[in-house]
């Protein structure tokens, strides 16, 4: 048995939690039907009325909303309050330039702390702790998420964002930061730069909350290892809140989805049927409590399991397992999304045919993003200037659209790899 | 009065100059001037051929990557000091050289030195190298050296 931010709801009876569900799922459905054109035109579509969803069985009746709605409803058509409620705003990277804006009113803020919160007392947190924050802030949720959760807990938060190592560690040794919150290439990063200053017994670092990327058995143990702390996972993504959506508790096997304010599914990508419990599928989440943004079936892309087994940690939300991959070419490189159809766009920009490749590995516990491109006789110059110039106006773009570095590189015509004709357009060397 | 030069883009791997040393090799092409400048990841190989026609139509046709750039081919004594002179003559009338190679015949008293000079001065630069009495080839004329 460990320790719980709130007892009653983290261990709350199955039976209770389903009926619990229910009521705010009838709620929602009423709220959202009356309150957003988008739902009640899906629902009409679908032949669902509010008062046919009498319980959280009933759940299955309603329409998926899918990330192409979200951004045919950009800016504000999912809103379900009017803008005067909302106290702020987080934001996805965006694949075209068009991202997803999730609002948030104060109510919502304080659900998404208390479900941070909750983490952070699973990872062995409490008010005496000092939680370091290196998850970047702004528009990204990482941060934010965090941030909330530990001052609700009244622990003592440095926001740090990430980036600027030398500070990080000035901080962690000063400060005394006993909790880590930031990206597991991060804490892997953070743990070789501690070992390579040999400052490991300045680091009072009892927890790592890692998150915002798929990681590793292997790269856990790693990182607790160097860092000497237990590492656990943690999940979310904005369009849901952001972090905390699931967290891990001592047990180290699988997430708690906080089921009193999201309702968690898994389905089967094809043909959008509810699977049985301990199947693999897509996973869907509904958002029964949120106020501003109540995204109720969405399709999150995600692949991975659901279990009720009892956990040894005494909480009896469902947990979710690692995710076992993505059901579109999204990749997930340093904790940001990255899709393919980005490094078309600058390529085009560029004015190159977008004959191109994308290597992605993982190298000291760091993702790797190598980016391949064909050349073609209008890049050429004849001097190595010239041609070097256009890979590093390629690296700037890229870095612009996609937020992270990537290394380009320009290679022969017709060596990048075809099978049957189609060019192998992405490698994906890391082992998870 | 310029020389065109083909310039390739080659991958820094093992092999590849020698595949294309045979393509041409293989197509009856002869050198006449190469240099290649190369970085970590690849190269740009720079040739002055005596076909340049078939050589165009034999990389092409095998997928080579290229373009053809002017370049002013200057007869220099083979005697020291000769190339000095000529980069103090571009250098005085303000011309820059994006690079230079040399190629040297046995049966003459003379050697030919290649210049790039920076875009849309080639012009310029064979004017002030033939006001100093220096002799530019024309392509015909290289290609039959």
């Amino acid at each position: 048995m460990g320790n719980y931010y709130q007892k009653d709801i983290e261990t709350m009876p199955v039976e209770e939690i389903k009926k619990l569900q229910g009521e705010k799922l009838k709620k929602q459905v009423r709220n959202v039907y009356e309150n957003v054109a988008f739902y009640r035109k899906r629902m009409d579509e679908a032949g669902v009325k509010p008062e046919d969803i009498n319980g959280i069985e009933d759940l299955h009746k309603l329409p998926f909303v899918t990330k192409a709605d979200l951004r045919d409803e950009y800016p504000y058509g999912m809103l379900a309050r009017p803008m005067s409620d909302c106290v702020r705003i987080h934001s996805t990277s965006g694949t075209t330039g068009k991202r997803v804006i999730a609002y948030y009113t104060q109510h919502d803020i304080d659900l998404w702390d208390d479900c941070c919160a909750r983490a952070l007392v699973a990872a062995g947190g409490s008010k005496d702790d000092v939680v370091q924050i290196s998850y970047g802030f702004g528009l990204f949720t990482g941060g934010a998420g965090l941030n909330g959760g530990s001052h609700k807990l009244g622990s003592l938060t440095l926001p740090m964002s990430s980036g600027n190592t030398e500070r990080q560690l000035q901080f962690m040794c000063d400060l005394g930061s006993t909790i880590l919150c930031c990206t597991p290439s991060y804490a892997a990063y953070l743990a070789e730069s501690i070992n390579e200053r040999g400052i490991k017994d300045q680091i009072k670092l009892k927890a790592g909350i890692f998150g915002a990327e798929a990681w590793s058995e292997e790269m856990r143990k790693s990182i607790e290892t160097n860092l000497g702390l237990k590492a656990y996972d943690i999940y979310g993504l904005t369009e849901i809140s952001g972090p905390g959506v699931s967290f891990e508790c001592e047990a180290q096997d699988g997430m708690h989805v906080n089921e009193d304010h999201f309702v968690a599914e898994i389905i089967d990508p094809e043909t959008g049927e509810v699977l049985p419990e301990g199947s693999v599928g897509e996973l869907v989440f509904s958002c029964i409590d949120k106020e501003a943004f109540p995204l109720l079936r969405y399709r999150t892309r995600d692949l991975c399991r659901l279990t009720r087994e009892q956990c040894s940690c005494g909480r009896t939300f469902i947990k979710m397992s690692r995710l076992m991959g993505r059901t579109d070419d999204m990749l997930i490189i340093r904790g940001v999304n990255v899709f393919p159809s980005q490094i078309e766009t600058v390529l085009i920009n560029n004015g190159y045919p977008a004959n191109y490749q994308i290597i992605v590995d993982r190298v000291n516990n760091s993702d790797t993003l190598d980016v391949n491109v064909e050349i073609t006789p209008e890049m050429l110059s004849d001097t190595t200037m010239g041609i070097s110039e256009r890979e590093k106006k390629l690296v700037a773009d890229l870095k612009a659209m996609l937020g992270i570095k990537a290394a380009v590189h320009i290679v022969e015509p017709k060596s990048i790899a075809r099978s049957e004709g189609k060019a192998v357009r992405i490698i994906d060397n890391r082992k998870i | 009065m310029f020389v065109k030069q083909i310039s390739i883009f080659m991958e820094n791997k093992p092999g590849r100059l020698a595949d294309l040393s045979e393509l041409l090799a293989d197509n009856g092409i002869d050198l006449r001037a190469i240099s290649i400048a190369d970085t970590k990841e690849f190269g740009i190989v720079r040739l002055i051929v005596n076909d340049l026609d078939k050589a165009v139509k034999v990389l092409e046709e095998d997928g080579w990557v290229f373009k053809l750039t002017p370049v002013v081919a200057v007869i220099i004594p083979d005697e020291s000091g000769r190339m000095a002179d000529v980069l103090r003559v571009l250098t005085d009338k303000g011309i820059a050289v994006e690079y230079i190679y040399a190629v040297i015949s046995h049966n003459s008293q003379n050697c030919c030195i290649i210049v790039r000079v920076v875009d849309k001065m080639g012009e310029a630069a064979v004017e002030a190298l033939e006001a100093k009495g220096y002799k530019c080839l024309d392509h015909d004329a290289l290609q039959s050296m």
